[in-house]
């Protein structure tokens, strides 16, 4: 077979050299492979689009199955520890704009197990929500959902 | 055909259970039993990192915390994280040097506790996490910045930037209890998680799942049970519906209805609720939706009235109008399974003798009867009825003579008609009667039944028939697991 190398280029002028088959697992891109073997993606920069690639070579050979390989999955555990959630909140946003389905899940995945502990005024700050409840409303919620703090420090 | 039953060990099964993908539709439960039979295949039930640490909490009975610790330690390689637990062996250099980090951290950030350095950490140096060394100045960029936050009392804007699908994509892999509480961060997000596209995309995303009542609690089986309600015990629960996401509750004493989803409850008013009721819960065309209130007019001596009636109640408007009743017809069992499919209530019923769907469509406002693929069954049998991919039903016979169980599945065609088509037959040595009636759904290769019991505190029996097997003509066709889970 054939590999066919494609040119992926980021907004600030970083190049990375992959086979097609990596490139296409940004499903944003076969529309873009026309004649050209070089891509500028103008809204990813390149230390996100590195880790990008970086997932796509990994799994580059997936299959669309229910079962995931357990090997894969602690690569991919093991892969998401090592970036911060500031990084990681780019990367959602990225991995959304080039369509990269297995890593918009992998990614969302992790900051929901990040966020899902927290209590909703932590909750607040990340997302930039203003409360607009009165103390009054909250505290009634707040009982209504009593079972919902129950194990909550 | 001689049966076996197995010795099974509870320890054993735990290990030998599955955990899939399924991403179907939510039946509703009925009461049964069922005990164990072969244990088949040996799949690790234990998939997802964030169970890991359950998997070595229960096996070493060690705390989270250290569970933790030795994962973290050991790079997440399970096996020697286990090891490590049971042995007491404290992992290698790099997560000991971490630990100096964080706990110069800790100092340095004004006593912070641990979990808050290590989650500063991962907020601004991922290099933390993987560098052996750390220069002084990186240290010092780190603890200036967890000074900062510290002091802000904030954690940073991150999400800022998100466009609300992306967010949306965070939200749907949270589980129900943390989305409970951000229903108190405002507003909008309250109504966010009871939107019915958000309903609807968390049936989409979800695992296989089935709901549970018993007593004043409402238990969500998946892969573990969890209890996501507990009205308090006086008010028991009778009987329970379910559509996309929203569950319909009957109380016993006093009498009432409630509507309620993963982070909402709304109690209904309603005067005058007959034992005999039956409820419906849908929706129409336009997303409306609605209760419906049946009853053939039974006499019940706490009501003022006994008549045949139908009610619908429409949660908009938040009102109650008379509908048509046709009550030439009855349930084949009690309590009835109703399913939903597509905002729409189907049921078996009989009449006559003759066996059919009967169905209520809350657009239009009416019963109607619908073919079953089978009119009657000689000998006993079991039916039950599910849903199958949010467009259609399911069936599924088993003959008690035989054992063998016929499944199909059916598409409906506009409203008015169903088309069936056989899917499978189970055939086998080592079946049993699924008795009283277990709630299933299907995926391409395997059924899904809870023969709902919660067995002891959080311990429920799933079981799975593989299909695949059943093809290749192997004998034993049933797997089953118990799901344990800690209450409380």
């Amino acid at each position: 077979m054939s590999s066919n190398k494609i040119v992926l280029t980021s907004s600030d002028d970083e190049s990375f050299e992959v086979d097609e088959a990596v490139a296409r697992k940004l499903e944003i891109i076969p529309d873009m492979i026309a004649d050209d073997k070089a891509i500028l993606l103008q809204n990813v920069t390149g230390m996100i689009l590195a880790i990008i690639i970086e997932y796509c070579k990994k799994h580059v050979d997936d299959v669309d199955s229910e079962a995931k390989n357990e090997l894969v999955m602690t690569w991919d555990a093991e892969f998401m520890k090592n970036i911060d959630m500031e990084t990681l909140f780019k990367l959602l946003i990225a991995a959304d704009y080039l369509k990269v389905k297995g890593l918009i899940d992998l990614t969302s995945n992790t900051i929901a197990d990040y966020v899902k502990d927290k209590s909703p005024k932590e909750f607040r700050e990340i997302f930039n929500i203003e409360n607009d409840y009165t103390p009054e409303e909250e505290e009634e919620l707040r009982k209504q959902n009593e079972w919902a703090f129950k194990d909550l420090n | 055909m001689r049966q076996s039953p197995m010795e099974v060990d509870p320890a054993e099964s735990l290990k030998e259970a599955g955990e899939e993908q399924i991403p179907e539709a939510l039946p509703l439960m009925a009461s049964s039993q069922v005990q164990i039979q072969n244990i088949q295949e040996s799949t690790n039930i234990w998939p997802r990192k964030d169970t890991w640490v359950n998997r070595i909490c229960y096996e070493t009975k060690v705390s989270r915390e250290e569970a933790l610790f030795y994962l973290e330690g050991f790079k997440w390689n399970l096996d020697a994280a286990m090891e490590a637990c049971h042995s007491k062996t404290l992992p290698e250099q790099p997560s000991q040097l971490n630990n100096k980090l964080i706990s110069s951290l800790c100092n340095a950030a004004g006593g912070e506790t641990r979990e808050k350095a290590i989650a500063c950490l991962k907020l601004f140096n991922s290099d933390s996490l993987r560098n052996q060394q750390m220069g002084d100045e990186q240290m010092d960029n780190i603890v200036d910045k967890t000074r900062a936050a510290n002091r802000d009392k904030s954690l940073p804007k991150l999400a800022a930037n998100l466009p609300y699908d992306l967010v949306e994509e965070i939200l749907l892999k949270l589980p129900v209890k943390s989305l409970a509480r951000f229903n108190l961060t405002c507003k909008e997000w309250g109504s966010l998680f009871s939107g019915h596209r958000f309903i609807y995309k968390q049936l989409v995303n979800s695992q296989y799942q089935f709901l549970h009542s018993r007593k004043s609690e409402i238990w969500v089986v998946k892969s573990g049970a969890f209890q996501i309600r507990d009205f308090g015990s006086d008010e028991v629960i009778k009987s329970m519906v379910q559509c996309e996401g929203l569950i319909l509750c009957s109380t016993i004493s006093p009498r009432r209805i409630v509507v309620l989803n993963g982070s909402q409850t709304r109690w209904i008013d309603k005067e005058n609720l007959s034992v005999y009721d039956f409820f419906c819960l849908g929706h129409d065309s336009k997303n409306e939706y609605k209760v419906l209130r049946f009853n053939f007019g039974a006499y019940d001596c706490d009501c003022e009235s006994y008549a045949a009636v139908a009610e619908i109640f429409h949660m908009t408007t938040n009102s109650w109008r008379l509908s048509d009743i046709q009550d030439n017809w009855e349930f084949t069992r009690q309590p009835p399974m109703i399913v939903s499919v597509g905002g729409n209530s189907y049921w078996i019923a009989s009449s006559d003798g003759k066996l059919f769907v009967q169905s209520y469509n809350f657009s239009t406002e009416e019963f109607k009867p619908l073919k079953l693929p089978l009119q009657q069954v000689k000998g006993t049998k079991t039916l039950v009825l599910s849903s199958f991919r949010r467009e259609g039903l399911s069936l599924l016979c088993q003959r008690h003579q035989d054992l063998s169980i016929d499944v199909w599945n059916g598409i409906i065609v506009q409203d008015r008609s169903i088309v069936w088509g056989k899917q499978f037959v189970v055939t086998g040595h080592n079946q049993q009667i699924l008795y009283p009636v277990p709630s299933f759904f299907i995926t391409e290769k395997k059924i899904v039944m809870f023969c709902e019991e919660l067995v002891e505190e959080g311990t429920a029996h799933i079981k799975v028939i593989n299909r695949k097997e059943v093809l290749s003509g192997r004998k034993r066709g049933i797997i089953a697991w118990q799901v344990k889970v800690s209450v409380g």
